[in-house]
């Protein structure tokens, strides 16, 4: 017979109806003579049957919310040139976006290069924004990656990747 | 659900049929509503997060395909808009790791506990019924998502792998650790001993 370790993180699936026939025989074989993981699987069905009971008990007023929801869909539609130009175009164009930024900074970059008069180094850990030229940073923004391009006359670029998910 | 009746109506919406989007929003309103709630507890964000989604769908309602259902599709929107707005307010616990944990495990291993399972408890009494709702707030909102989906809407594992966009394993593997880590939470709540390494805040 199975050991319970190897059983108990089939329970779940077993009560969801997704275990193959195979596995389900022999799950069913070691429930049949280990009262432990009956116990284990009714508690996985009694704290699901508790979850819909107390759901089943929250009740809210439905009266007017596909009216509401009507009246938002044709504000939507009647702003929907707006929006398509707005985080949508974003969400569709975004690689092409990025490829653009990424040619704009470069071209900013190479423009800096070309037209801005070297100055004398900094002689200390000199402040990003004072460095002479332009200078590029990794920077962890938390949710995203992303870099900030610093060039001269306090002309900062910052550049976000997407979401880290 | 009648995914045919959804389909039919899906379509006429499509061609601007207003009457059957108002269909379509009727007969899912409560669903979305109850899983908005579950996610964001307070029933004005839930309502707020349901109506919200319906808007999408019917933003998106042109290049909806037919690939999976419209009940898949519309949980999928409204499960991101619930996570979208944890985001925003700065109370999301992702979980992106999906291994195994050995010590939940383990956890598991303990014998269940009376004061959760057995007949006594097949009636909710009010202060198990409150203990259920902080254990399921207590979750990491991909937790209790998964839990939500799975036993609210009975939805199928390959249903939640679409829903959540994740895989079929990582379904398998998520819904276990949220329901022990559900059932460590009811154990702390209730006053028992939780066994090590069963109700600490490392996730999976």
């Amino acid at each position: 017979m199975k050991r319970c370790e190897e059983v108990v993180p089939l329970l779940g699936p077993m009560l969801d109806k997704a275990l193959p026939d195979d596995d389900r025989e022999w799950v069913e074989e070691h429930l049949a003579g280990c009262g432990s993981c009956r116990d284990r699987q009714a508690l996985i069905a009694a704290q699901g049957q508790a979850l819909r009971d107390l759901y089943a008990r929250k009740t809210a007023d439905f009266g007017g919310f596909a009216d509401r929801v009507m009246a938002k869909v044709a504000a939507d539609k009647s702003r929907a040139p707006l929006t398509v130009w707005g985080s949508e175009m974003w969400q569709a164009h975004r690689g092409a976006f990025a490829a653009a930024g990424g040619l704009a900074v470069a071209a900013c970059m190479a423009l800096a290069v070309l037209f801005v008069p070297p100055a004398a180094p900094p002689d200390d850990g000199a402040l990003l924004a004072d460095a002479s030229g332009p200078q590029v940073e990794q920077v962890d923004f938390g949710t995203h990656d992303g870099a900030v391009l610093q060039l001269p006359r306090q002309t900062t670029v910052i550049w976000m990747s997407e979401d880290r998910e | 659900m009648n995914e045919v009746e959804d389909r039919t109506l899906v379509r006429a919406a499509q061609k601007g049929d207003q009457n059957a989007f108002r269909q379509l929003v009727e007969r899912y309103q409560r669903r979305i509503y109850q899983l908005a709630l579950g996610m964001m507890k307070d029933p004005d964000d839930a309502m707020d997060i349901a109506q919200e989604t319906f808007v999408r769908v019917h933003r998106y309602l042109p290049s909806f395909k037919g690939d999976s259902s419209f009940f898949t599709w519309t949980y999928r929107i409204a499960t991101n808009l619930c996570l979208d707005a944890q985001r925003k307010k700065g109370r999301l616990t992702r979980v992106d790791a999906e291994e195994g944990d050995e010590a939940e495990i383990e956890a598991a291993m303990d014998p269940p506990s009376a004061a959760l399972a057995g007949p006594q408890r097949s009636v909710l009494n009010e202060e198990l019924r409150g203990k259920l709702e902080e254990a399921l707030q207590g979750l990491s909102e991909n937790h209790r998502a998964i839990l939500l989906l799975r036993e609210l809407e009975g939805m199928s594992y390959e249903e939640l792998a679409k829903v959540l966009g994740i895989r079929k394993g990582t379904v398998m593997s998520r819904l276990f650790h949220a329901r022990l880590k559900m059932q460590n939470k009811l154990r702390e709540y209730l006053g028992e001993d939780v066994p090590e390494g069963g109700g600490g805040d490392e996730e999976v």
